[in-house]
C-alpha cells in the first residue's frame, strides 16, 4: 500500500476520472463501431481537510454525485488516484478497503427511498453498530437522535418510516450515517427534497455532526444558497472538469468563472426577479463534451480561443478558476454578448 | 377584474381516522392575466386546493363553498358540465405531471392526442398544431420527434405545460412546476411561464413550498397553513412588510446565499394534526407571539391595505366582513 503519512488531507482524489460505457445505438451495433465513453468525472483533483465542510457545487449531469462515489470508492476509478488517511485506497483489495468502510458514510437526497420501511428507528439507526459488531446501547441511539433533532428521541425510537414526516426521515438517515463516527461523509443533496423551510434546520444538524465528531463532509449541492450557508470551502463541476474552487465568500461574492456567475444569478432571491440574461439552453451530453473550454457554447463572454484551448485551473484573485478571461471578467472590461 | 373567485372553500376528506381538513374555509381571488402565488408547507393544503379548482378528488372528498369563475359558480356544474371547463378553460400542470408521458408515444403526437380527441381537429391539423405548441413553450421541431426518455427533465415539463395549454385556458394552476428541476432549467421554465402569461394573458395559480421562487414571478403571494389562508397581499407587501407570523417565520427560515455561514432561524414544532387541528389560530401553538385571545380567534383576514390582509389578532386592521349568503 502506497503511504504518504505527510499528508495534510484527509481525502483526497488525483487526476480521478470515470468514464462509463455507453449502450450502442443499433447502427453502432450493427457497424460494430463503438460508442463515445460518458465522461461523468475528467481528471478532478480534490482535496478535503480534516473537519471541514466543502461544498460540491454543478447541475446535474456535471459529475458531482459520480465524484462523490468515487471518493467512498463506490465506484471505481477509471484512472487517477484516491487517498484517505495518508494511504492510497483505489488499489487495495476489498477486505483492506472494508476497514476503511466505517471510517466513511454516505447520506442520500431521497429519505423515502432511503430507509427500510419494516425497520423501527432504533433498528435503522443501530443496524451499522451491529454489521460492525459494536454492542448498541440505547443511550447512544438516544444522543444521535436528540443531535439530529428528534427530540424527545424515546417518543421516535419506536417509530417506523411511514409515521415520520420527511424532514425527520432525513434526520434518522443522518443520525444512522453519523452513529460509527465516520471521519468523512458524502451527503448528496441531502436536503433538496425537503420544503425550504426545513432545509437551514437540517443543514444545521450536519453543521452539528462535523463539530461534535470532526467530521469532514463532500456536500454535494446544485444550491449555492445550501452551500453558503454550512460550506467553508466552494467547489463548482461542469461537464466532469472543475471550473472553480475556493473560500466560500470569496466564491459567492466575487464569482470569477462565468458559469459560477450563471449558478448564483439563478437562485431564486426574496422579492428578487427572473435574471435577465439566462444561459443558452442545457448542459451538454457527457458523451459528446464541446472541444476547448466546455462551457463555451452557453457562455455570454465565449470567443474564438474558447472552442479551441481548454484553460487550466489558475489562481485568479484567491480562488481557483479555469476561464481564459477571468481577470478581464472580474475587472469587467470584458463585454457580454447579449443572447 | 375577478377571473376566479373562490369562497369560504372547504375541502373535507372522509376517513377511518376522522375528518381531514385539508382546505378549511379558504376566500381567494384571481386577476385575468395575474400570477398568484401560493405558498405553504408540505400538508398545508395548497395542492388540494388546486384540485379542488380542477375537480379531481377522491370518492371520499366533500366540497363546499363558492367557486366563482367568469361569473358562474363551478360547484352548481353537474359533473358533464365541468367536462367542459376541466382542462379548457382551467388546465393544471400537476406535479411531476413530466413524469407521467407516455414511454412509448413521440411526444408530439402526445400533445396531439387531445386536440384530436377534444378539439375535433383531424390527424394532420393536430399535428401541426402540435408542434406549433411545442415551439411556443421552446421544444424544438426535432426534440418534438423524440420520445419521453430522450429528453432531460427541462424539456419534459415544457411538454407538460404544451399539453396544459394547448386548449388555450384562462386559468394554469401550475404544482410545483419546477422541483426536481436543475437551478438553471428551474429558472428557464419560471421565465416561460411568465412569457406565456404575457403573450395570451393567461391567468396562473402557481403552488410551492418555495418563497423566494414564487417572490420572483408572482404579482401576489397567499400563504397557506393548516388548511387556511393566513395572509395575502402583493409580493411587495408579503415580502417586506409581512404581518402574520407565520409568514413572517417563513420568510425567516429561507436559506439565502446572501447569508453565508448563518443559520437561517427554523419554525419550531410541527404543523397541526388536520384531523385535530387546534380551536382558535392554528398557527398558535408554534407562535412566538401567542396569547389567550388566539384560543378564540376565528381565522378573519384583517384588512392591512386594498390588497393585503393578515389573519392573526395582533393585526391592527378592521375585520372583513364575509359576504353575507
Amino acid at each position: 500500500m502506497e503511504v504518504n503519512p505527510l499528508s495534510e488531507y484527509l481525502v483526497s482524489g488525483v487526476k480521478l476520472t470515470k468514464h462509463f460505457e455507453s449502450r450502442r445505438s443499433p447502427i453502432e451495433f450493427l457497424t460494430g463501431r463503438r460508442p463515445p465513453p460518458i465522461r461523468a468525472v475528467d481528471g478532478v483533483n480534490i482535496e478535503i481537510q480534516r473537519g471541514e465542510i466543502l461544498a460540491l457545487v454543478g447541475e446535474s449531469g456535471s459529475g458531482k454525485t459520480t465524484l462523490g462515489r468515487l471518493l467512498l470508492l463506490l465506484e471505481k476509478p477509471t484512472s487517477g488516484e484516491v487517498w484517505f488517511d495518508g494511504q492510497r485506497i483505489d488499489n487495495v483489495g476489498s477486505r483492506t478497503l472494508r476497514a476503511y468502510r466505517r471510517r466513511m458514510q454516505m447520506i442520500y437526497q431521497d429519505p423515502y427511498g432511503s430507509l427500510n420501511p419494516k425497520l423501527r428507528v432504533s433498528e435503522i439507526v443501530s443496524e451499522p453498530l451491529r454489521v460492525n459488531g459494536i454492542e448498541v446501547k440505547k443511550d447512544r441511539l438516544a444522543e444521535y437522535l436528540a443531535v439530529s433533532g428528534l427530540r424527545p428521541p424515546e417518543k421516535f425510537l419506536d417509530r417506523y418510516p411511514h409515521e415520520l414526516s420527511g424532514g425527520q426521515r432525513q434526520r434518522v438517515a443522518i443520525a444512522r450515517a453519523m452513529i460509527l463516527e465516520p471521519e468523512f461523509v458524502v451527503a448528496d443533496e441531502p436536503v433538496s427534497m425537503l420544503d425550504v423551510s426545513l432545509r437551514s434546520e437540517i443543514l444545521g444538524v450536519i453543521k452539528r455532526f462535523n463539530q461534535m465528531l470532526k467530521t469532514s463532509f463532500l456536500l454535494i449541492t446544485h444550491d449555492l444558497a445550501v452551500a453558503a450557508q454550512v460550506s467553508s470551502r466552494i467547489m463548482v463541476m461542469y461537464l466532469g472538469r472543475v471550473v472553480e474552487e475556493g473560500d466560500t465568500l470569496g466564491v459567492l461574492r466575487r464569482p470569477k468563472h462565468p458559469y459560477t456567475q450563471t449558478l448564483l444569478s439563478v437562485v431564486p432571491r426574496l422579492g428578487g426577479s427572473l435574471p435577465k440574461t439566462l444561459p443558452k439552453g442545457e448542459i451538454p451530453s457527457a458523451k459528446n463534451i464541446p472541444s476547448g473550454c466546455r462551457f463555451h457554447t452557453r457562455c455570454a463572454y465565449a470567443l474564438p480561443v474558447c472552442s479551441t484551448d481548454e484553460p487550466e485551473l489558475r489562481l485568479v484573485d484567491g480562488s481557483h478558476v479555469s476561464c481564459h478571461f477571468a481577470e478581464q471578467i472580474l475587472s469587467g472590461s470584458t463585454k457580454q454578448s447579449t443572447s | 377584474m375577478s377571473l376566479l373567485d373562490i369562497e369560504n372553500l372547504k375541502v373535507y376528506f372522509a376517513t377511518r381516522a376522522g375528518i381531514v381538513r385539508a382546505v378549511d374555509g379558504v376566500d381567494l381571488n384571481v386577476g385575468i392575466g395575474e400570477v398568484l402565488g401560493l405558498a405553504g408547507e408540505s400538508g398545508s393544503g395548497k395542492t388540494t386546493l388546486g384540485y379542488a379548482l380542477m375537480r379531481v378528488l377522491p370518492r371520499n372528498a366533500k366540497l363546499d363553498g363558492r367557486i366563482i369563475f367568469e361569473g358562474r359558480d363551478l360547484l352548481s356544474f353537474s359533473a358533464t358540465e365541468f367536462n367542459r371547463v376541466r382542462g379548457r378553460e382551467i388546465a393544471m400542470v400537476f406535479q411531476g405531471s413530466m413524469n407521467s408521458l407516455n414511454p412509448v408515444v413521440r411526444v408530439e403526437d402526445q400533445v396531439a392526442e387531445p386536440l384530436i380527441l377534444h378539439g375535433g381537429l383531424s390527424e394532420d391539423e393536430a399535428k401541426k398544431r402540435a408542434r406549433e405548441l411545442l415551439a411556443e413553450v421552446g421544444v424544438s421541431e426535432d426534440k418534438a420527434k423524440s420520445y419521453p426518455h430522450e429528453l432531460s427533465g427541462g424539456l419534459k415539463q415544457r411538454v407538460a405545460i404544451a399539453m396544459a395549454i394547448s386548449t388555450r385556458p384562462k386559468l394554469l394552476i401550475a404544482d410545483e412546476p419546477t422541483t426536481a428541476l436543475d437551478v438553471v432549467t428551474q429558472a428557464q421554465i419560471l421565465r416561460l411561464i411568465s412569457e406565456l402569461r404575457d403573450r395570451f394573458g393567461l391567468s396562473v395559480i402557481m403552488i410551492s413550498h418555495d418563497l423566494s421562487l414564487l417572490s420572483e414571478v408572482c404579482d401576489r403571494l397567499a400563504i397557506m397553513y393548516a388548511g387556511k389562508i393566513v395572509e395575502v397581499g402583493s409580493k411587495v407587501e408579503v415580502v417586506n412588510t409581512p404581518e402574520h407570523p407565520y409568514t413572517q417565520a417563513l420568510l425567516a427560515s429561507i436559506p439565502s446565499v446572501e447569508r453565508v455561514g448563518v443559520d437561517s432561524p427554523s419554525i419550531p414544532g410541527e404543523p397541526p394534526d388536520p384531523i385535530n387541528p387546534p380551536s382558535g389560530c392554528r398557527f398558535m401553538p408554534r407562535c412566538a407571539y401567542a396569547r389567550s385571545e388566539c384560543k378564540e380567534f376565528n381565522g378573519y383576514l384583517y384588512e392591512l391595505s386594498s390588497t393585503h390582509r393578515a389573519a392573526c389578532v395582533l393585526v391592527g386592521g378592521k375585520p372583513i366582513e364575509r359576504v353575507p349568503r
